[in-house]
């Protein structure tokens, strides 16, 4: 007799998971930001935050980035732990860690020679720690913080947006948009897009409702708190941010989706449950 | 950031790259190499605007000036902050790294700072224009 079983859903995460880390380290290849593409950067960027003077102070930003071999071996060792995260179920507790330090390495040697911190990929890195702990209550605790942490994320911006007053200010948005994209227009006078900028720009009570309307979106985020009815409708809410922020704000903030996840019950969802090989049962 | 109130500026920063005589278009760079190409740029702006002292040494004294010995006050700063010989480095940074991912031979680059202006229907005026600095490795 055949069964048809799908994996637990701690499996599906984990490779739900895994298979988004390797989508983006493909995507950091094309982008020529790996390690072995940086070459030896010259100038540093460690901001004001004491994570980040640690570890220059320690110089860990030069150890992939200074020498011939190592920063090949780095981007090797991160594709390879991925791999063994996703397909290997033995010993996965040290390839989830070291993935973990690994890529933190990465996206801190990133973002110190970039001259920017990029907070994108920090949700991968803060979900990766779930994994250390096998399926239990530990594992589940973690999973929770993490989907609570991405609620926040989005909350907390409206909150600010709020408290400080901007979304109250008609020229808000329009100022934004007109340093935003200064770079654009100047490179792309006339473009589809460059005529959607320059309307925006010119039309601040047009923009102020776009604000206003992303403003609202975040606030959806509040309902997280109380109620997980609500979680497939957040993550695609979430995903719809995005795909705005990318069109209106040219900000690429796919990589922090990954930590939208959290919101997802792959058990529940039929097109993305994952079937094991049909086993034979035999008598 | 975006929380914060923006006020409308008289003018904005731009910059123009140029790869021998061809200029790059910045769009033409993915995501993450285009901030790590615009971001560094900025970041030297902003060092030549201080004669290539990086602010960060002011917050690196407030902390620990007088709580630590000078030896390793200078070990800090050091590790954490550009100077000019930092700074002298990075055109020649750039042009290898921009040569490599189009895998051509380059032997000049320059950046340009325009300042611009945006009239009443968002069009740009450029202001004025500097070189930000010019290398050839010929």
């Amino acid at each position: 007799m055949k069964t048809e079983a799908t994996f637990s859903n701690y499996e599906m995460r984990v490779r739900y998971f895994y298979i988004a880390v390797i989508v983006i380290l493909f995507f950091h290849f094309f982008s020529n930001v790996l390690f072995s593409e940086l070459g030896t950067p010259a100038l540093v960027n460690p901001s004001i935050d004491n994570f980040y003077w640690l570890f220059q102070y320690v110089g860990l930003h030069k150890l992939f980035t200074q020498s011939v071999f190592l920063p090949a071996i780095g981007d090797i060792s991160i594709a390879i732990l991925t791999l063994l995260c996703v397909f290997s179920t033995s010993y996965r507790a040290i390839w989830t860690v070291s993935f973990t330090l690994l890529f933190g390495i990465y996206c801190i040697t990133f973002n110190t020679f970039s001259g920017h911190h990029y907070h994108g990929l920090m949700g991968i890195l803060f979900l990766s720690v779930t994994f250390w702990f096998k399926p239990g209550l530990r594992f589940e605790l973690l999973w929770e913080a993490a989907r609570y942490y991405f609620l926040f994320l989005f909350s907390s911006a409206a909150f600010w947006k709020i408290c400080r007053g901007s979304i109250f200010e008609e020229n808000q948005f329009s100022n934004i948009l007109k340093s935003q994209h200064a770079q654009y227009l100047y490179q792309h006078t006339t473009s589809y897009q460059s005529s959607i900028y320059q309307y925006l720009i010119s039309h601040a009570s047009i923009s102020h409702w776009v604000l206003i309307g992303a403003v609202v979106l975040q606030l959806f985020f509040f309902v997280g708190f109380f109620t997980k009815k609500y979680d497939h409708t957040l993550f695609l809410l979430a995903l719809f941010f995005s795909v705005l922020n990318f069109f209106i704000m040219g900000i690429f903030s796919f990589e922090l989706i990954v930590m939208g996840m959290t919101l997802l019950d792959f058990e529940n969802i039929p097109f993305l449950k994952l079937k094991k090989e049909p086993v034979i049962l035999t008598n | 950031m975006y929380s914060n109130v923006f006020t409308t500026k008289e003018s904005y920063t731009v910059y123009t790259l140029k790869v021998d005589t061809q200029t790059i278009d910045f769009e033409r760079f993915l995501d993450p190499e285009k901030g790590m190409v615009l971001g560094t740029i900025s970041k030297y702006d902003a060092l030549k605007q201080t004669h290539f002292s990086d602010p960060l040494n002011f917050v690196i004294d407030n902390r620990f000036k007088g709580k630590i010995s000078e030896k390793k006050l200078m070990k800090i700063k050091n590790a954490l902050t550009n100077d000019s010989l930092k700074a002298a480095r990075y055109p020649a940074w750039l042009l290898g790294y921009i040569a490599d991912m189009r895998l051509i031979e380059n032997s000049s680059i320059t950046v340009l700072k325009s300042k611009v202006a945006y009239n009443a229907a968002a069009n740009l005026s450029i202001l004025n224009t500097d070189t930000l600095f010019y290398l050839n490795e010929n």
